[in-house]
């Protein structure tokens, strides 16, 4: 089991901060621990991606009163499915074809947050879902385009 | 070309000393009443500028006045206006300050800085500064309350929708919808939404009517509802005991 680093910890750390405070109130419909969920799953060996996952889910559970702990339970599933396709997809495709099987398993993780969220509050809104996973999918680029860039080389095999 | 004769050119200049001789004496009166004229002149306008100056330094100094009253009033305002409602309406009002949110992009809940130690109570009602609901209550601990606002989806409270009908108000994310509205026909478009309790003496704003939607072989029918509490940002909310 490989330690997560304290660059990803800091991440990991300020972006359930940033899900706290909401700088931009509900302007911005993006969880960031759910990015973060989804970039350890992706970036991470899956044990320390499934420790990490289950620590945020429990404190995002923590953070909703009188709820299920959906988080506690959703993030580490999340995980372990976007680990075991990343791993298998990998082997069966060119590297040339990482980069998009990496961005279409954020995206299907994102679609199975919105599904299961959207379920248990029994909502249906197309607009809000669109502009979550617009949002999300911008912000997810960002983060691996300034922390990730190394991260992304290494599990993909390039700089060994 | 015309030129005059002698004769003429002489009865012109006898002319021209005539009068320059009857006037001479009355040189100095005309330049007395020409300076008297002229002084008066000067007066007036030096008067006028004085006076210009004196409005033009006092409009300065108004002007200082009015950015630095601004300020004040911008700073003064928010508070003025919970203090004014709280005044109008005699009632009991806690200010709280906003400690986090909900982490959950599916869920609309705060965490506020006050609790058993403030007398907050479960199910109490809270409001902005314009007196417009924003959430009520639903944890209580002893320094912190957990605040679900309006439009979360667990969110319901019973209101009123214009004159006559009522329903239950449920929050879902990007606003709040009505639901169980009987009296249809007595509802329309841009009617006000609003709360009245036992505890509470006046209604309070909760927003208006945006759409009323009825299908065929439904009961009731579903009122969507622009909330008036939209706010992204949170400063302080005030508790309504």
């Amino acid at each position: 089991m490989k330690k997560i680093n304290t660059k990803l910890l800091a991440l990991l750390t300020s972006l359930f901060v940033l899900d706290l405070i909401k700088p931009l109130g509900y302007s911005l419909a993006v969880e960031f621990v759910f990015l973060g969920v989804i970039f350890v799953s992706l970036n991470e060996d899956l044990l320390s991606a499934l420790g990490a996952s289950a620590i945020l889910g429990l404190l995002c559970d923590s953070f909703n009163p009188g709820m299920r702990p959906i988080c506690l339970i959703e993030f580490p599933l999340i995980c372990l499915l976007n680990n075991y396709l990343f791993s298998h997809f990998r082997f069966v495709s060119k590297q040339t074809r990482v980069f998009i099987i990496k961005n279409s398993l954020v995206l299907l993780a994102l679609i199975i947050h919105i599904i299961i969220n959207s379920i248990r509050s029994s909502l249906f809104l197309p607009f809000f879902w669109i502009k979550f996973l617009i949002q999300s999918l911008l912000i997810y680029f960002l983060i691996t385009y300034f922390i990730g860039k190394d991260k992304c080389i290494h599990s993909f095999g390039i700089s060994q | 070309m015309y030129l005059p004769s002698k004769t003429k050119l002489k009865i012109l200049v006898i002319y021209l000393l005539v009068i320059f001789l009857l006037f001479l004496p009355f040189k100095n009166v005309i330049r007395n009443l020409f300076s008297l004229f002229s002084h008066q002149l000067t007066i007036s306008s030096s008067k006028i500028s004085q006076k210009n100056e004196k409005l033009k330094k006092e409009n300065i100094s108004l002007k200082i006045k009015i950015n630095e009253s601004k300020h004040l009033k911008k700073e003064n305002e928010y508070l003025q206006k919970a203090l004014n409602f709280k005044e109008s309406k005699k009632i009991d009002l806690v200010g709280v300050g906003v400690l986090s949110f909900s982490p959950s992009n599916w869920q609309r809940y705060l965490l506020i800085n006050g609790g058993e130690d403030m007398n907050l109570k479960k199910g109490l009602l809270a409001i902005n500064e314009e007196g417009q609901l924003l959430g009520k209550i639903t944890e209580v601990k002893k320094t912190f309350s957990h605040l679900l606002l309006i439009n979360d989806p667990d969110f319901k409270i019973s209101v009123f929708v214009g004159k006559f009908g009522s329903g239950l108000l449920k929050g879902n994310l990007t606003g709040a919808e009505i639901l169980y509205v009987e009296k249809e026909e007595t509802i329309k478009k841009g009617d006000r939404v609003w709360v009245k309790s036992d505890s509470l003496s006046f209604p309070i704003e909760v927003g208006k009517v945006k759409s009323i939607k009825k299908r065929t072989n439904q009961l009731f029918c579903n009122i969507a509802v622009e909330l008036t509490s939209e706010s992204i940002f949170f400063n302080k909310i005030f508790i309504i005991k």
